[in-house]
């Protein structure tokens, strides 16, 4: 008979040799972090081919490094981690400086392809950065908390030379879930191979989706996926039902919409498919799902490419993929298709994507092959100008090429069949594009030099059945699209020139071409009609009306636009630039998110120095939710804030733009103090107050905290008032010291009243405006475009008019900051405003924060408003502490005006003050508009803000209509401007705020 | 052959070569064939005790075979934590006697399925293990009390795992006490040493846990029982892990058979579970 415990011995030391006999294989970091631990290599299986000029890079980006690759993405900076090799540099952002929605560096910042080719001569970084997550909370996100770099000083030239950076880090909401990721380059590869660990040393299981998110920021790069019904095609992704979104795919791309022409692609090595959610927000490409138990690990490997050529679109970037594809997962070689565009027998130049593309996908099963839903998706390419292509597909299949132009398919698709070799299928026949040549002129005989082009058909682009022109089924609502909407000039409908002279491709059709140069200015227009494969030209003269509509001394501002610099644009500079000019602005300031920009370079480049000011500022945009609102489910981040002046510097992490996560507004503020030269005119403006959040993202403070502005604020927080109103009232610790804040949550000195051309915005906005300002809280309120593109919104509709003694060409940018902290101007998109008040002793007062007057019995309000003739303005109103107590109607019909000449339209009224239904107690403050009529529509909500019945932005007014023109140059724009505050001591006894009705 | 296959070969081996014995039972204290009052029933999640990996067991010899089938819920849907998880698990326990006071054990958590939702990413899956085998020993005996000490070794038999072997070794006691014919008491003490090995690092746990509980029988074949469990995490960090009260009630069946239902519900600790649930079939011949 045998021992019991001898047995149980057995058992025990027989388990224990097992463990012990699989504890043997160091496999990284998936055990956890114990600080030695090193990933090996990803990718092993990946294997290039020697090249010529071998090279390895790897350094901590020095002080005084200039390593920013070309792009306005490009975001390297001292302290940053740089990787390179002969054909990709790779930034990574160290971990304390993290950007955009990452809780700490760690991420790829800046992932450029190095080699020029002929089209695509300035190859560079189109990423804003791609981060690591293993959730979609904030919580999941990576935090890395070192960085090391891993050289081993090998020879280029040798088999297996690397250069790496190691991160470490964990989860932010946990940190026994422990990170480690390796980056590393080697020569003669196009990207960089990733590997993170992962280990959950917490006590529970959990999902962790191991993930890079690609942050494409909405209007950027456009992702592809392969995959029945995908490619371009993305599933709507809603944050609470991320699993309708979900879906796998054998590698990832995108490609961009302007330059620089770049495509990117990631394969994942260590599984045979990538999984996640795809849209042009964000992209997040992980591991399947699936349960970590508490004390496992993973690992998750991939290839991250970037490709600038030979040719344009996607193709590269495919072509990449599936070609590491083969060696990694055995896929069978790609095959590769070549043939050529032609229109009427003639090649066709791609332009960029803009006037031919290729769309590659295996047909639909069924009858219809081309269902959208159902076909697969395989690569997308542009010809080049001699109409060629090639491009790369999985062999042993069916296909069907679907040729696209100007946002539409431009024939009917057609099928082929590729085996195991490469296939040329000869000429692809597509409707020929037709040609516009247009010349500007300021003046007859006189070029314009900057100047914008927009086309619109003739025939309602709304009417039911007219097909609607994308980029595959992105960003629609450009008609006709010249140009993918979020590109360089021409995007959508609109082009830019910087010599007077347009020559742009587009459908054949019969359109309106329009000349425009802003608001102050006249508006020429020809019609053309266009057959295919024809060339028409027309002459439009734009002449400046500024010199007859705008007071000397007042500049025109714009002081909330963004470039390609911010996460969501991906307009060229150089486009911008020309846009800031061509619309007669005179100063800008640039607030780019989270960045601080000022376009110095370009303004250079185009000679353009006195052209216009630049002010360089930062539009601070948190991106990582956080902050809870009682009785809201979801976290919270507290909207957008602008500052200005700030100084770039290119050096710095973010231009030198503190980080703005995590924190209050007063937070927000207390950061930017010390980069304030000259505290007591720096500007912090509140932008789009209650602009509703995308993604979960909160664009405005009071719109987060559910401020309603019929509610009082106090002055600190009290016992009885509203959570908002508290909120608002609390000053919130430094974030730096953790001791006492200098600024409340409510200490921003202006206030965006109107922000692009959003009717129902500006009217909700105004609300908040009054309400403060009947409180006490003396606000600035400006017009902004928050122009993030050449087409979706306009520059400078709205802007601002900024009384006092200004010169654009050499602007004292502290006497007019001060003037936009007194009030001394006025917001429009079009008209021009001049209220004075004449008041009993005969002194003229304009609005005015900082000073109040007594007006006396017998003072008089003069209105004068005056517009360019394709402006139409119907009616001035005046506000008496936010009520409306009196509507001047002006009898101009602007219907039967030349809209096209050059007379300016004026009106004006003088008004008893007295009359005016000012209060018989107390003080005043008092607001003029004019433009339009529009009254205040009700709270049909609740929510203590004004709810627009009709249309936001109304469609397409019958050409007779007066808003036509206009409603061509700047879609959704209400013609109206508004003043300032004028404070009245009515009482003589200083001025005091009349409270809330 | 596998790691698990293995392990499983050992676990049978030794199960089966062990010998069966008969012995007299301390009679004034410990169940007879028919009596429902006997426990305590192994309860605790399937990710925290694993195959009873941690579970006080009966302080009182016997053979049988039983089947715990057990649910798990949490629910933490809202702010801050929008996760929640479902399990569901299988688990066949085996005792055979050994000698006049000792016994072998094993069980295996033959099916678990997990759905773990994390803010809308949910991760599903059946598994197979993990497994123990134990050995206890009744220590003592004393008028209407027994104090049994056992060891138990977690076998790395999991199909859960990426890259984890997680293995352990338990020792502990249990005691009963029959204060009154209608009333008993037990519980005991656990001491378990989880060994986790991934990618090559080892990561070791200690874990004490308590449990006490009483039983009452209005008749004897059917008895109702309430009491509790603390474990906590002695190192590497000393943490408080779960306050669990339960309650259930076993009924003695024929020819051997038993039912029982078990209820937890973990109150304080790091714990997320909030609820579980075991029912139990049991045969003891």
């Amino acid at each position: 008979m045998r021992r019991p415990g001898t047995s149980v011995l057995t058992v025990v030391v027989g388990a224990l040799a097992i463990a012990e006999a699989a504890g043997c294989h160091r496999d990284g970091c998936v055990g956890g972090d114990d600080g030695a631990c090193l990933p090996p290599a990803a990718c092993p299986a990946l294997s290039y081919a020697a090249c010529a000029a071998p090279k390895l890079r790897v350094e901590q980006i020095g002080p005084n490094d200039a390593e920013r690759v070309y792009g306005p993405k490009a975001l390297a900076a001292a302290g940053d981690y740089l990787l390179e090799n002969d054909l990709v540099r790779v930034v990574l952002d160290a971990p304390d400086h993290p950007h955009f929605i990452g809780p700490s560096g760690g991420a790829i910042l800046d992932l450029a392809p190095l080699v020029p080719s002929p089209l695509v001569p300035n190859p560079g970084d189109q990423t804003n950065a791609i981060y690591h997550a293993a959730g979609v909370l904030p919580r999941d996100a990576v935090h890395y908390e070192t960085a090391a770099i891993l050289d081993p000083q090998l020879d280029p030239s040798r088999p297996g030379a690397y250069a790496a950076v190691i991160f470490r880090g964990h989860l932010e909401g946990d940190a026994r879930v422990t990170v480690v990721t390796r980056y590393e380059v080697r020569p003669c590869e196009p990207g960089v191979r990733v590997r993170t660990d992962l280990y959950n040393g917490s006590p529970d299981p959990n999902t962790l989706f191991l993930a890079d998110g690609f942050f494409w920021g909405d209007n950027g790069l456009a992702p592809f996926v392969p995959g029945p019904g995908l490619g371009f095609v993305e599933p709507a992704l809603d944050l609470l039902h991320v699993d309708q979104a979900w879906r796998q795919w054998p590698f990832l791309a995108a490609r961009s919409q302007s330059s620089p022409d770049t495509a990117y692609a990631v394969v994942s090595c260590d599984r045979s498919q990538g999984a996640g959610f795809n849209s042009t927000t964000l992209t997040a490409s992980g591991v399947p799902l699936g349960v970590t138990e508490s004390g496992d690990g993973f690992h998750f490997e991939r290839f991250i490419l970037a490709e600038a050529g030979p040719s344009l679109g996607l193709a590269p970037a495919v072509a990449e993929a599936l070609h590491i594809r083969t060696m990694v997962h055995g896929d069978p070689p790609a095959v590769t298709v070549t043939g050529r565009v032609v229109a009427n027998g003639a090649p066709v130049d791609g332009q960029a994507g803009r006037a031919a593309s290729l769309l590659f996908y295996e047909p639909a099963p069924g009858a219809n092959l081309d269902d959208p839903t159902r076909v697969t998706p395989w690569n997308e390419v542009v010809p080049g100008s001699d109409g060629t292509f090639s491009v790369a597909l999985p062999p042993n299949r069916s296909y069907r090429v679907q040729p696209y132009a100007f946002g539409l398919p431009a024939a009917a698709a057609s099928s082929f069949v590729v085996a195991a070799g490469d296939v040329a299928i000869g000429d692809v026949t597509i409707t020929a594009s037709a040609k516009l040549t247009v010349d500007v002129q300021s003046s007859p005989g006189v070029a314009a030099s900057y100047a914008e082009l927009v086309v619109i058909p003739v025939d309602d682009p709304n009417t039911p059945g007219t097909p609607v022109p994308s980029l595959y089924s992105l960003f629609p609502g450009c008609a006709p699209m010249l140009g993918p909407p979020d590109g360089g000039s021409p995007a959508c409908n609109r082009a830019i020139t910087i010599n007077g002279h347009f020559d742009v491709a587009l459908p054949a059709g019969q359109y309106y071409v329009y000349a425009t140069r802003g608001p102050f200015a006249s508006l020429d227009r020809a019609t053309v009609d266009l057959a295919p494969g024809i060339s028409a030209q027309a002459t439009l003269v734009v002449e400046s009306l500024a010199s007859q509509l705008l007071p000397a001394g007042v500049v025109s501002g714009d002081f909330h636009v963004h470039g390609g610099a911010s996460f969501d644009s991906a307009i060229p500079d150089l486009d911008r630039v020309a846009s800031f000019l061509a619309t007669g602005v005179d100063v800008i300031v640039a607030t780019d998110h989270n960045v601080v920009t000022s376009y110095a370079s370009t303004l250079a480049t185009l000679g353009a120095e006195s052209a216009i000011a630049v002010i360089p500022g930062v539009e601070q945009t948190p991106n990582i939710l956080w902050y809870y609102v009682p009785d809201d489910t979801f976290p919270k981040t507290l909207g957008h804030f602008n500052f200005w002046p700030l100084s770039p510097d290119t050096f710095q992490t973010r231009n030198g733009a503190p980080w703005s996560e995590l924190r209050e507004p007063g937070q927000l503020m207390d950061d930017m103090d010390a980069l304030f030269a000259n505290p007591a005119t720096a500007v912090r403006q509140l932008n789009h107050p209650y602009l509703l959040a995308k993604l979960g993202r909160d664009q405005g403070y009071p719109q987060a905290i559910g401020y309603d502005p019929t509610t009082p604020i106090p002055p600190t927080p009290k016992d009885g008032f509203s959570f908002a109103a508290n909120a608002l009232a609390r000053t919130p610790p430094d974030p730096t010291t953790g001791g006492p804040g200098n600024h409340s949550n409510l200490d921003w000195n202006v206030e965006e009243v109107m922000t692009g051309a959003s009717r129902a915005d500006w009217l909700r906005y105004r609300a908040l405006w009054f309400s403060l300002l009947n409180q006490g809280f003396l606000r600035a309120g400006t017009a902004n475009s928050d122009s993030h593109t050449l087409s979706v919104e306009r520059i400078g509709y709205p802007r601002n008019l900024v009384w006092g003694n200004h010169d654009k060409t050499a602007l004292d940018v502290d006497g007019f900051d001060a003037d936009i902290l007194a009030g001394h101007l006025e917001g429009t998109n079009g008209p021009v405003l001049d209220v004075t008040i004449k008041d009993s002793n005969g002194a003229v007062h304009r609005s005015d924060l900082t000073t109040s007057f007594t007006p006396g019995p017998n003072a008089t309000m003069t209105i004068a408003v005056t517009s360019a003739p394709w402006i139409p303005f119907a009616e001035a109103r005046v506000f008496v502490n936010g009520v409306l107590v009196h509507t001047a109607e002006f009898s101009i019909d602007f219907s039967k005006l030349d809209q096209f000449g050059t007379a300016p339209q004026s009106a004006n009224v003088t008004l008893q003050l007295a009359t005016l239904m000012l209060p018989s107690h107390g003080d005043a403050w008092v607001v003029v508009e004019a433009g339009l009529p529009q009254d205040t529509p009700a709270d049909t909500d609740g929510d203590g803000l004004p709810d627009l019945p009709d249309a936001d932005v109304p469609g397409r007014p019958a050409t007779g209509d007066p808003r036509f023109n206009l409603q061509a140059i700047a879609p959704g724009v209400w013609p109206t401007a508004f003043s300032n505050p004028f404070l009245l001591d009515l009482d003589g006894g200083g001025w005091t705020a009349p409270g809330l009705p | 052959m596998t790691r698990a296959g293995s392990a499983l070969l050992i676990v049978g081996l030794v199960f089966c070569a062990a010998p069966a014995a008969r012995a007299d039972l301390p009679a004034d204290v410990c169940p007879g064939r028919y009596e429902a009052a006997a426990g305590p029933l192994a309860g605790g999640t399937e990710a925290a005790q694993p195959a009873d990996f941690g579970a006080v067991p009966e302080a009182c010899p016997g053979s049988d075979l039983s089947l715990r089938l057990r649910g798990e819920l949490a629910d933490h849907s809202g702010a801050p934590d929008f996760s929640g998880d479902i399990v569901a698990s299988g688990t066949a326990r085996a005792r055979r006697r050994i000698g006049g006071r000792g016994w072998v054990s094993i069980a295996v958590d033959f099916l678990t399925y997990r759905y773990f939702d994390n803010a809308g990413l949910v991760g599903t899956g059946p598994s197979f293990g993990p497994a123990t085998v134990g050995y206890h020993l009744v220590l003592s005996t004393a008028p209407r009390t027994t104090v049994a000490a056992y060891a138990r070794a977690l076998l790395p038999i999991d199909t859960a795992s990426q890259s984890r072997t997680e293995t352990g070794l338990e020792l502990g006691a249990a005691a009963r006490a029959r204060p009154s014919r209608r009333w008993v008491v037990d519980g005991g003490l656990s001491l378990r040493e989880r060994l986790d090995i991934t990618g090559g690092q080892a990561h070791g746990h200690l874990e004490p846990a308590l449990l006490a509980e009483a039983w009452f029988a209005p008749r004897p074949a059917f008895a109702l029982f309430a009491g509790g469990s603390l474990r906590l995490e002695a190192a590497p960090d000393l943490t408080l892990t779960a306050v669990i009260p339960r309650a259930g009630l076993r009924g003695a069946l024929r020819h051997g058979l038993w039912l029982a239902f078990l209820a937890e519900v973990p109150l304080a600790g790091s714990e997320p579970t909030q609820a579980l649930a075991s029912l139990f079939l049991g045969w003891a011949p």
